[in-house]
């Protein structure tokens, strides 16, 4: 198959497709995209956000792919290899290491309500108009090329895939007819509305679609070529692999170096992030901070999977196409399915790169139409004493319509270009030469936020400056050439010759240029910003953006205004930009946060700051400075008192993060020291119960033998039985007088650890009937049966004797106490079990209540315990059993039931 | 002398020495005197016996002194015992207490017998 084509287009062979069903086709496209946004802004109304997620956030920042990604990638391949990928590797770098260089941008946007990257940049020093001013020409100038590219890029592909050329005149063009149809679309869902903090959802969520149309489109027409065309890509290598210029291409060896590389990667970086477009949906459009985090990978995947069939379709085309050279590269997208007569195939690529040209002039458009508006019209009208009186208060009208005019200019202005200027460039180079103007904005940027000594004048040089060298050596040659390559007179051919002394070896002219324009740039930049001195407004933005993290929350900033305002002035300027009803609303909510009150006469610094930010973000900071200036008187403020604020700020950033530390660290301390007092308060208690106890014990006795003693005293003439008796008593209560206070000594003395413990090899069946023998007494009296069980093969047992004694008779004789009445026993067994010796008293008593069980073992547990069995010796016996337990590292069980008895098991440790 | 032996006086203390000494004490004294060995044998034995003088431990088993002086005082409003409470706690607050409850006498232990007897008579001297 033969065709004949001429890219200016005279006659061709074949007529490919109805040239009014690709109109049609494409009509019904872009009214499925009015619909898509038109979707997209009802869901806004009713509070859901279609595009406040990662994926649509990534899918958005995908309208860096444009018709020269779907239909240039490919012409890049046939003329440099590999090299197409760069600037698709800028874009991941920034997205992967990056990221936080973004995340800052986006931070600073939303507090600042940035608007645009003009709006940035002369916020960044100090809010100065003329850096906008420059920004947004140079973006202008990078743009309108860039815009006519993908004007003649659907113009281009209508022609091919219907076979038709088109007349001479504008208006016999459908790429005409499309544009205007895309002003359109963008002052409907670019300037529908205007509203503070509002973001053009509908506009957003078409692109995000128009990114996974173009994306599938270009993987069908590459899913068709590699898997249908050919056999797979090793297939794709084996057949098309054999031109020496596509071999050339690919061997690194014949390239001119990695320099080119490296130059690529960096404008690619700065463009993805500095690109009016890019800035728009990076950060102007960013719903949220959170969604980068995912589009970290989402991007790059985005970017692989759009480049993974280029090599493919460009080495099937170059060999399909080799002896037409009427068909470039550019094109083989659309050409290589036409070739075969796959034409839904074609037609699906047709629609893929309109995808994604429309995209990019939508979001461009509105980019480039606010910096115009913000940063160049507006500013330029309020600099005018009479306008400024007449109009302050009706600015937005203008800014909507201004806005609209300036839409309706660029698309205007592209398709112009496209019609006249576009035949000096390659498709290719438009790309490329709009980048490295972006690339400009990237010192002054970077070091703007990170950087507190740069200037205005620095800034100002440092852009002028590359932005010189990139006119003079990217742009100018092109137009001072005539048709054969020779420059217009011998002056300007002995200018550039000059400058050709430049060159770099190795290096492309992107490259060259992108190397001395950011050179320069940079030195300037730092060096004229070193040799000047930084204003109070400039020093207050440079904290405010370096700083961002320091100083401001998404929330709030720091107040850094001082003059006087009226209440009313500032009302009525909210009000005749957000209307009425929304400016009560919000001024009432900002009043009751910051305790403000709208009735007084001066306004609070606090609401100037939140008036200037709020209609920043409709009109973009630097108009939004001069309208709040033209209303207030205004002091400067001075870089004391403005470190001085932000220090404050900082402060409570700071506080409030401590605070949190420090609250969180007192609650635990109070919990401790809650913790220790009811020890304490227990421990407290439990001394007063023992005092109380000990006193009421001693007492007792004392009180009997003062009474008998006094009877006896009294009563001479009392009876021998009698006296005998009462003395008796005396003896008995005497005793027991002097076994408490022993007790209460020996407590005393294991509580403060002054005890000995002399231990030595006990004999246990010598020790039990000792211990037996001493109980004997008591056991007989009560009527009790004492009984005894030793295993056999335990004799010894290493621990102090006295003390072992004093607890097993404190044991028994609390067993023995509380027996029953009839049939009582209690038995003492020894016992061991895994390396413990056990001894167990056991009785048949009255048993001790459960709800007391846990209680008896702690210290000087007694006072409650004597009101029911009056059957006590000093309430300290099983204290001092239990110390006699802790000190041989032994412990202490307790079974009991009721009216059946108790268990009390010891283990010690051998 | 008067006819103290028509005198019932109740005697509750769960220490036996001490409820010894006070029995020989009180008898000597020509009192009729009635035993109690806690609250429980106190109250059942008021309710019985309706002595005039109840002489109370504080600190019993099972119903404490308090208990038993709020009952008789409260039950039997007309012709209420005297009480006298014969107690080792003799806390300020822990007297206070006890003449709220309506005590007539609170005599902290150890006590002397001599002064007891002497309080005793004069209560009983009042009754008659």
């Amino acid at each position: 198959m033969v065709y004949y084509y001429n890219v200016c287009g005279d006659f061709r062979e074949s007529k490919k497709m109805n040239g009014f069903l690709i109109s049609v086709v494409s009509v019904l496209y872009l009214g499925f995209l009015f619909y898509l946004a038109f979707v997209a802004e009802r869901f806004k109304s009713k509070k859901k956000s279609l595009i406040d997620n990662p994926y649509v956030y990534a899918l958005s920042l995908s309208v860096y792919c444009t018709a020269w990604t779907f239909y240039g990638s490919v012409g890049r391949v046939k003329q440099t290899g590999l090299e197409f990928l760069s600037v698709y590797i800028g874009p991941t770098l920034v997205m992967l290491l990056g990221w936080s260089v973004l995340r800052k941008i986006i931070r600073i946007s939303h507090v600042h309500s940035i608007t645009s990257v003009a709006d940035f940049i002369s916020a960044r020093y100090g809010k100065y108009r003329s850096l906008g001013v420059w920004v947004t020409i140079i973006s202008l100038l990078a743009g309108i090329p860039y815009i006519g590219l993908q004007i003649k890029a659907i113009s281009k592909s209508f022609e091919i895939l219907s076979g038709m050329t088109h007349g001479q005149y504008f208006y016999q063009e459908p790429a005409f007819y499309i544009s205007m149809l895309l002003v359109v679309f963008t002052i409907l869902f670019g300037t529908r509305k205007v509203q503070a903090n509002e973001t053009h959802e509908g506009m957003i969520f078409a692109i995000a679609s128009e990114s996974i149309f173009k994306l599938l489109a270009f993987l069908a027409v590459g899913i068709f070529v590699t898997f249908w065309m050919n056999d797979g890509f090793a297939d794709v290598f084996e057949k098309h692999y054999y031109q020496k210029e596509i071999q050339k291409a690919f061997d690194f060896e014949k390239q001119p170096g990695y320099g080119n590389w490296f130059m690529h990667i960096l404008v690619s970086a700065f463009s993805f992030m500095f690109l009016p477009r890019q800035f728009q949906v990076a950060v102007v459009e960013n719903q949220n901070e959170n969604n980068l985090k995912q589009a970290i990978w989402l991007l790059p995947l985005y970017m692989f999977l759009i480049d993974i069939f280029v090599i493919p379709i460009a080495l099937t085309g170059s060999s399909i196409f080799a002896g037409n050279p009427n068909i470039l590269a550019d094109n083989y997208v659309i050409e290589l399915p036409l070739s075969v007569s796959a034409n839904i195939i074609a037609l699906i690529a047709y629609i893929g790169g309109f995808s994604a040209a429309t995209g990019m002039i939508i979001v461009e458009t509105i980019a480039i139409s606010t910096m115009l508006t913000n940063s160049l019209v507006l500013p330029a009208l309020l600099e005018n004493k009479r306008f400024k009186e007449k109009y302050t208060f009706r600015i937005i009208n203008f800014a909507v319509w201004i806005r609209r005019g300036a839409i309706i200019l660029t698309v205007l202005l592209g398709f112009f270009y496209y019609k006249t200027v576009a035949s000096y460039f390659s498709l290719v180079s438009i790309g490329l030469i709009a980048f490295v103007a972006i690339g400009q904005f990237g010192p002054i940027i970077l070091g703007g936020i990170f950087w507190k000594g740069a200037t205005k004048a620095g800034a100002l040089m440092g852009l002028l400056s590359g932005f010189t060298i990139w006119l003079f050596s990217l742009i100018l040659p092109s137009l001072l050439t005539d048709s054969s390559g020779q420059y217009i007179n011998t002056f300007v051919a002995g200018f550039f010759e000059f400058f050709a002394h430049f060159k770099i070896q190795g290096f492309d002219d992107i490259s060259n240029t992108t190397f001395w324009s950011l050179l320069v740039n940079s030195l300037l930049y730092f060096v004229v910003s070193m040799c000047t001195e930084v204003t109070p407004s400039e020093a207050k933005q440079a904290l405010l953006f370096v700083d961002v993290f320091k100083y401001s929350t998404k929330e709030g900033q720091s107040v850094l205004w001082k003059g006087k305002a009226r209440n009313e002035h500032l009302i009525e300027l909210l009000v005749s930009f957000i209307g009425s009803m929304q400016a009560k609303e919000e001024l009432e909510d900002f009043a009751r946060k910051n305790n403000i009150d709208l009735k007084d006469v001066t306004a609070d610094p606090k609401l100037v700051s939140y008036v200037e930010n709020t209609i920043s973000s409709i009109i973009g900071t630097s108009t939004a400075r001069m309208l709040v200036a033209s209303i207030t008187k205004e002091e400067v403020v001075s870089i004391d008192e403005i470190l001085e604020v932000l220090k404050r700020s900082q402060k409570i950033v700071e506080d409030n993060q401590e605070l949190k530390n420090k609250t969180h660290q007192l609650e635990k301390l109070s919990k401790e020291l809650k913790t220790t007092n009811e020890k304490l308060q227990k421990s407290d208690t439990i001394k007063n119960e023992f005092l109380t106890t000990v006193t009421h014990e001693i007492r007792t006795p004392l009180t009997s033998i003062k009474a008998l003693s006094e009877i006896i005293f009294d009563n001479e003439d009392l009876e021998f039985d009698q006296k005998k008796i009462f003395l008796n008593t005396i003896i008995d209560e005497t005793d027991r007088l002097s076994r408490l206070v022993n007790q209460v000594l020996d407590l005393e003395k294991y509580e403060s650890g002054k005890h000995k413990l002399i231990k030595k090899n006990i004999d246990i069946p010598h020790l039990i009937d000792n211990v037996f023998l001493r109980m004997e007494e008591l056991a007989k009296e009560r009527n009790v049966k004492l009984k005894s069980f030793i295993q056999k093969d335990i004799t010894v047992f290493n621990a102090d004797e006295d003390k072992l004694i004093q607890l097993l008779i404190n044991l028994l004789s609390n067993a023995i106490k509380f027996s029953r009445a009839e049939n009582g026993w209690v038995l003492l067994s020894v016992d061991t079990s895994k390396k413990k010796v056990l001894f167990t008293v056991e009785d048949n008593g009255v048993g001790i209540p459960q709800e007391m069980q846990s209680r008896i073992f702690e210290k000087f547990y007694q006072a409650d315990n004597q009101n029911s069995i009056k059957e006590k010796g000093s309430g300290l016996g099983l204290s001092i059993t239990r110390k006699i337990v802790e000190i041989h590292r032994g412990s202490m069980f307790l079974e009991s039931m009721p009216d059946k008895g108790t268990k009390v098991i010891v283990s010690f440790p051998n | 002398m008067i006819r103290r032996n028509e005198l019932k006086v109740l005697i509750a203390d769960d220490e036996p020495s001490i409820l010894m000494s006070l029995e020989f004490l009180f008898k000597k004294e020509g009192y009729k005197v009635l035993i109690a060995r806690d609250g429980q044998e106190a109250i059942n034995m008021f309710d019985l016996e309706q002595p005039a003088i109840m002489i109370l431990d504080i600190m019993m088993p099972n119903v404490d002194g308090y208990k038993v002086c709020s009952y008789v005082k409260t039950n039997y409003k007309i012709r209420a015992p005297k009480v006298v409470f014969l107690s080792a706690k003799n806390k300020e607050t822990e007297i206070e207490h006890g003449y709220e409850l309506g005590a007539d006498l609170y005599i902290p232990k150890p006590f002397s017998t001599r002064e007891l007897i002497k309080k005793v008579n004069l209560i009983a001297t009042d009754m008659l």
